[in-house]
């Protein structure tokens, strides 16, 4: 009886953990703290998502994917996380009326731009953040975002004329 | 500067290095794997059941059936309870209905009177007098027929007695629509007349005339911690708007008045 239910379940080791998901948990957290600006928050997200992945990963076909798997586990566990600070309705947000500080300031500049990168959607501002800040191709972003290379490249249009109308495109996708 | 560089500059500044996370995340993905591995060794089953095993699995099926029936039938029922609620006392809403309208008057090209931001002790930054306070609001979706947000508020005193939400469009004149705010529960319920429908969200909202807060949705905790219910309402800004939406409050015993300027998500 006992070695048929150890046969079923694999406990993780230090190592093991380690050697899979460990060298994703940084880049992980640095998606966290781009898509919610909380790194308390942030890192509660990264341990969340990994235990989600450390339970699911054997069904994951393709290891090769993992990593995209993991950061698409991750901004799941963002997006809960933006609605559980929705439910409590205590976030007082900054809204834009507060920037009265000159724009040529870079404090205040960098301020309105991750101000900006908040009022997109969740999708819009999960490719923003993979494509720009992870560098990650857009191949790869269209697989953690669930969605073809087309709605990619689209979505990241759409928010980089919310975030700056004024910019050139494909000045801005180099 | 490049976009690229200028996001790396503005995200950095909200990712402080966590040099120790791999080995927390480590500590607590194994610690929470060894406790769910003596949970599945508790569970194991005797060998006499697995000669009931077929009978199980034909139960759970049906089980899993009655419960998805149970889920599309409760789903129906909180959708229903998106329209006016049928409790509402219509004498009191009429009465709030009747209040007058004070409503700026923008004239053609001016700036958007928007009411300042105060600091309340208790509630931080705020729009509005009190008792009903302005909290948050963000840009939740757009669609064709243009852009829609939410907005939070914080209405503390636990007087009886309804509060209509209404709003206008300064820029266009026109009456600021409102939608059941889709992504978490809340004490505020759109309601009047229906003037259209939207779909944002994946979802198709109804767009309706107004809002209210209704008793006891503002005064009956919605868990055993004593949390009251958010209120947060949705509302829409059609294309071509300047995003300059006046909001009037009328509740028991108070009117309150105060413009919000969304045209930097326009």
């Amino acid at each position: 009886m006992t070695s048929r239910a150890v046969s079923v379940v694999q406990p993780a080791t230090e190592q093991s953990f380690a050697d899979l998901l460990g060298p994703l948990v940084q880049p992980a957290y640095r998606l966290a703290c781009a898509m919610l600006h909380d790194a308390p928050a942030a890192e509660d997200v990264v341990q969340e998502a990994s235990l989600i992945a450390w339970r699911k990963v054997g069904r994951l076909d393709d290891r090769s994917k993992l990593r995209a798997w993991f950061f698409g586990i991750v901004a799941n566990e963002c997006r809960n996380a933006r609605r559980r600070t929705w439910a409590r309705a205590v976030n007082v947000g900054l809204p834009n009326e507060l920037s009265v500080a000159s724009a040529e300031d870079p404090a205040v500049s960098r301020a309105d731009l991750r101000r900006a990168l908040q009022q997109l959607s969740h999708e819009d501002r999960l490719v923003v953040v993979l494509y720009f800040y992870l560098d990650m191709p857009l191949e790869d972003v269209a697989v953690v975002a669930g969605t073809s290379f087309a709605a990619v490249r689209n979505r990241l249009y759409r928010a980089i004329r919310r975030m700056r109308p004024d910019v050139d495109i494909e000045e801005a996708l180099r | 500067m490049s976009l690229r560089s200028e996001l790396h500059d503005a995200l950095d500044e909200v990712t402080p290095p966590a040099p120790a996370l791999e080995g927390k995340v480590t500590t607590f993905v194994v610690a929470h794997d060894r406790r769910r591995g003596i949970a599945v060794l508790g569970r194991a089953r005797a060998p006499w059941t697995n000669r009931f095993r077929g009978t199980l699995t034909m139960v759970a099926a049906v089980l899993v059936v009655v419960l998805i029936g149970a889920i599309i039938l409760g789903g129906r029922y909180l959708r229903d309870m998106s329209a006016p609620p049928a409790t509402v006392n219509q004498a009191e809403l009429k009465s709030l209905e009747g209040r007058p309208l004070n409503f700026p008057v923008v004239g053609p090209g001016a700036q958007c009177p928007a009411t300042p931001i105060a600091v309340n002790r208790d509630f931080g930054m705020v729009i509005g007098d009190g008792p009903f306070y302005w909290v948050n609001g963000d840009l939740v979706g757009t669609s064709t027929w243009g852009a829609w947000f939410s907005a939070s508020f914080i209405y503390p005193a636990p007087r009886d007695g309804l509060v209509l939400i209404r709003a206008k469009d300064l820029s266009t004149g026109q009456t600021t629509s409102f939608a059941q705010y889709p992504l978490a529960p809340s004490g505020v319920t759109a309601t009047g007349s229906v003037v259209g429908s939207d779909h944002v969200l994946d979802r198709t909202l109804q767009m309706r005339r107004e809002a209210i807060v209704q008793d006891p949705s503002h005064t009956r905790p919605i868990d055993k911690k004593g949390d009251l219910p958010p209120l947060t309402a949705m509302y829409g800004v059609p294309k071509g708007s300047s995003g300059c939406v006046a909001f009037q409050i009328d509740g028991p015993g108070f009117t309150e008045n105060f413009v919000v300027d969304v045209s930097g998500h326009l």
